[in-house]
């Protein structure tokens, strides 16, 4: 992660190795005050991933993953 | 005629009003299929049994990612022993097993180069730990111990057994069919992987089942097919806990597993256990006082709330029958656990009373003035 991600208005979205795994994402960074949902990425090239999209402090955000022990297996701006 | 059911081991009735309600309004409103399509009725579904596994995660002291769905006790069984002895060794199993334990290994006997030994359970703890520690080989793979038989509800001391398997690096795979709801079951009494059904002691509908691991030791699956993740790969995702939920799984029995769950733990795993057996022990008192009733346990052992007996010589289903006509279900048989009859003693099988939070003393105390006849009625006819 870079200062880059930091305060972006435009949503980012992490990819999860998991459906469960985003949607334990999505609701550590529910609790944590971001504004996250759930969505299904698109083109992956790996067919289907799960992910979470997320507005606001991207780093904090990515951050507070990392603390409860989820590691995004992508990160699309 | 009022029925009254005492035959709640093999699966609890009734359930909850919240179980029932919430079976109906899933499959209503969360009829997506999860963790496959992108649209909002999938991602809502997907919502309900992701809080469904956290719930369930939380029951048994781990993370939701740890918590795989399955059809009921033996699905899970049957993943977590072929999955941990793909590769053949040694397993060591209980005299106390259900066939959903004794057939996997059994067939993996025949067909994966396994072997396997079966340790006597008996009223002595130190004696059972002894003789399972004995069997112990240098190629022996992993433990699967019942937590308490679905025949006598003996409680093995599967405590103890975790610290054995922790200290010798052994897979302890726990049957908790018959002791999850009536005690609080966790990862963390030394247990690797957890099996056990939804629809006993935790008042789920059937069809639910749930296997929780540790992730210690990989489960190698034994069904492949979709998991909604990588799906251009050929090979099967290794990733807990879709790894081992392929195919749609039972979205609505999932969501109301989670509210019987919710009632488990409103009501406590202590009361239900306290309440439960107390009712066992209005009837082993009740059943004492009748001639020719033999009653199957241990004053050395401890038991969940289930109560193994007979009369005389009579087959079991001769008493399953004569108290079904007088409106009271109770099972009786071999109870699919033939190695445990074997160990008993009671090549017939034996009649069992198992009771749930729902049953009153009123309907024991009816249950046993209709056994007070039970010489009577077998001379009459």
């Amino acid at each position: 992660m870079t200062e880059n991600y930091r305060y972006m208005n435009t949503a980012t979205t992490f990819g999860m190795s998991s459906p469960t795994m985003a949607y334990k994402a999505n609701s550590i960074l529910k609790a944590n005050g971001f504004d996250s949902s759930i969505v299904k990425l698109a083109n992956t090239g790996n067919g289907c991933v799960y992910g979470v999209s997320v507005r606001g402090d991207v780093e904090n955000a990515y951050s507070a993953l990392r603390r409860s022990g989820i590691e995004p297996v992508s990160i699309q701006r | 005629m009022h029925m009254i059911n005492f035959d709640n081991a093999a699966t609890t009735f009734p359930k909850p009003r919240q179980v029932i309600t919430t079976l109906s309004e899933a499959l209503a409103a969360t009829g997506g299929n999860p963790s496959r399509g992108g649209h909002q009725l999938a991602l809502r579904t997907a919502q309900a049994v992701y809080a469904a596994r956290d719930n369930v995660a939380d029951f048994f002291g781990t993370n939701a990612e740890n918590v795989a769905f399955t059809l009921n006790c033996t699905y899970a069984l049957n993943m977590a022993i072929k999955g941990i002895m793909s590769k053949g060794g040694h397993i060591i199993i209980s005299s106390l097993e259900h066939n959903s334990v004794s057939r996997p290994v059994f067939a993996l006997s025949k067909t994966r180069n396994v072997s396997f030994s079966i340790a006597n359970v008996y009223s002595d703890d130190e004696k059972t730990l002894r003789e399972l520690e004995r069997m112990i080989k240098p190629s022996t793979k992993a433990i699967a111990f019942t937590l308490a038989s679905n025949v006598t509800g003996q409680i093995t001391p599967y405590r103890q057994i975790g610290k054995l398997c922790q200290r010798k690096g052994i897979c302890f795979i726990a049957d908790a069919s018959q002791l999850c709801g009536a005690r609080q079951i966790l990862l963390d009494d030394g247990i690797d992987i957890i099996c056990t059904s939804g629809h006993k002691g935790l008042y789920g509908p059937p069809g639910t089942g749930i296997l929780v691991s540790n992730g210690k030791y990989p489960i190698k699956p034994i069904i492949e097919g979709g998991t909604g993740t990588d799906s251009k790969s050929l090979v099967q995702s290794s990733r807990l806990p879709e790894s081992l939920e392929s195919g749609t799984v039972n979205t609505s029995g999932i969501i109301a597993l989670s509210k019987g769950v919710d009632f488990v733990k409103k009501y406590t795993c202590e009361r239900i256990f306290a309440e439960e057996s107390e009712l066992c022990k209005i009837f082993i008192n009740g059943l004492a006082k009748i001639d020719g009733f033999k009653i199957y346990r241990d004053s050395n052992a401890s038991y969940a709330p289930i109560v193994a007996f007979n009369f005389r010589d009579t087959e079991p289903e001769v008493i399953a029958s004569y108290l079904d006509n007088n409106g009271i279900c109770m099972r009786a048989g071999l109870h699919c656990a033939a190695l445990a009859h074997n160990h008993l003693g009671t090549k017939q099988g034996t009649v069992r009373f198992a009771p749930s939070i729902f049953n009153k003393k009123e309907e024991v105390l009816k249950t046993l003035r209709i056994l007070e006849n039970t010489e009577k009625i077998l001379l009459e006819n």
